[in-house]
């Protein structure tokens, strides 16, 4: 058994890079969150965003999801692209993060810098990234108004995001909060819990909005 | 298809490096990323100096088969005529290999080692491309294809097959059928300032033999790529194409 540790340590001593340098975050995840459940029990909307998230809510249970903008091949857009049931890549390097997300092939861009550069409103918005061990830590701002989440919580272009993970010591989870900060929906910032799981190592496939029927395109709400 | 023989890495640093990968994913544990960017002058954001809308042979013309020129001309045609025929970027499909290297819209190269990744800003294309490995068996057909590649020096070379007949070679409308190979050659230069793509189109359906066409690119530190959604345009491309 001692031998078995032995080389065990030998091999991973052997293969490991030799670096104290950030931890490696890229691979395949899958969000394991679908729905948005407040960290704290409440979401406070205000009274103008609540009546938009009910009609959203009673148009999506008689099955008429046209607030949707995704049924109309509109990217899904931050944060609701991580709350998605599709896989993604992420790539990292020493200068930036990238997600490439298997619906409808869009993509994030993430600098590893301190501050925001210029750039028009987005539906992936404009994100910077910071790493700290084993913490992912990124902001976003300059988003166009969608919706966070497939129940039709709606938000506005004021809204700030900041995604705070941590991998797992096994490196297979990567879990956190996203925070939303948005004064034009919401009477105060708000979290809720995601988590996301490693896939093993595989290609993307090749997925086209326009190419999906509408029961394959609301799968992937 | 590449010849993984002459990627340069010689067998027992591949044996080492397999041996070592198995290690450290039966101990799940994940390899650090690189410190540094692995091919500088390449890893940036590049955009089309010029724009034709033909992919025209360095030398010579295209040498089409009768069923290619036949195509090509009737497409030709209808361009002249203002009736264009439909591709599928005008529908938000992916553009194509090589269709997608003649788009006028930036694209930014990241270099990750085992892989490149061509993000494209036009229609938000991305090109996925596994370094030093053969082709897989028994890939569908895509709009994109199926892409490996090598470093052949700081030229990154890549094969791409299995691409969908319905995309067109360029925007003039060269036709390519299923059985097209295509060969990128991206080759920076010294002073990292421009980028030369020499692009080889093997297609024994519609060109009597293999060709080649080149393309120049440009890059500065302010340049970088935007969101760009084509999907929000459909129903005004609709309109416009029907």
């Amino acid at each position: 058994m001692k031998r078995a540790l032995l080389l065990a340590g030998l091999l991973l001593s052997a293969c490991h890079p030799k670096s104290s340098g950030p931890i490696d975050f890229s691979g395949l995840w899958m969000p394991d969150t679908k729905v948005v459940t407040p960290v704290g029990g409440t979401i406070p909307l205000l009274p103008a965003a609540a009546a938009v998230a009910k009609a959203n809510a009673t148009s999506a249970e008689r099955g008429d999801f046209g607030f949707d903008n995704w049924m109309k091949c509109s990217l899904h857009g931050m944060p609701r692209i991580m709350l998605t049931a599709s896989p993604f890549r992420l790539l990292q390097t020493p200068a930036k993060l990238y997600t490439v997300h298997a619906v409808n092939h869009s993509y994030r861009v993430m600098p590893i810098v301190a501050k925001h550069g210029a750039g028009e409103p987005s539906y992936m918005g404009d994100a910077i990234a910071s790493i700290d061990g084993d913490r992912l830590h990124i902001e976003t701002t300059k988003l166009v108004a969608g919706l966070i989440d497939r129940e039709g919580l709606p938000h506005s272009d004021a809204l700030k995001l900041t995604e705070d993970y941590k991998l797992s010591s096994d490196g297979q989870t990567l879990s956190g909060t996203i925070r939303i900060e948005d004064p034009k929906t919401f009477s105060a910032p708000w979290s809720f819990a995601v988590s996301f799981h490693r896939l093993a190592p595989a290609e993307l496939p090749e997925n086209i909005c326009v190419d999906l029927t509408d029961a394959q395109k609301k799968a992937l709400r | 298809m590449i010849n993984i023989g002459t990627i340069g890495i010689t067998d027992w640093k591949r044996r080492r490096s397999l041996g070592c990968l198995a290690v450290l994913l039966l101990a799940g544990a994940s390899t650090a990323p690189p410190r540094t960017v692995l091919h500088p002058r390449l890893s940036r954001t590049w955009n089309i100096i010029g724009y034709d809308l033909q992919f025209r042979p360095i030398s010579g013309d295209a040498p089409f088969t009768p069923a290619g020129k036949a195509i090509f001309e009737r497409r030709l045609a209808a361009y002249d005529k203002g009736t264009l025929e439909q591709e599928p970027p005008n529908q938000c499909r992916p553009h194509g290999v090589p269709r997608i290297m003649m788009s006028p819209y930036p694209f930014e190269i990241v270099d990750t080692g085992d892989r490149v990744t061509i993000f494209h800003e036009v229609a938000h294309n991305v090109r996925s491309i596994l370094m030093n490995q053969p082709h897989p068996a028994n890939v569908p057909l895509t709009y994109l294809g199926n892409s490996v590649g090598h470093w052949e020096g700081e030229t990154l070379v890549v094969d791409t097959i299995r691409l969908r007949p319905e995309t067109w070679i360029d925007e003039a409308g060269k036709p390519h059928s299923d059985k097209l190979h295509v060969v990128e050659r991206m080759t920076p230069s010294v002073d990292g300032k421009t980028l030369d793509v020499r692009i080889r189109i093997e297609d024994p359906v519609y060109y009597t033999r293999p060709w080649e066409t080149q393309r120049s690119f440009k890059t500065d530190a302010t340049l970088k790529i935007a969101e760009y959604v084509c999907e929000d345009g459909l129903g005004a491309a609709a309109d416009f194409f029907k």
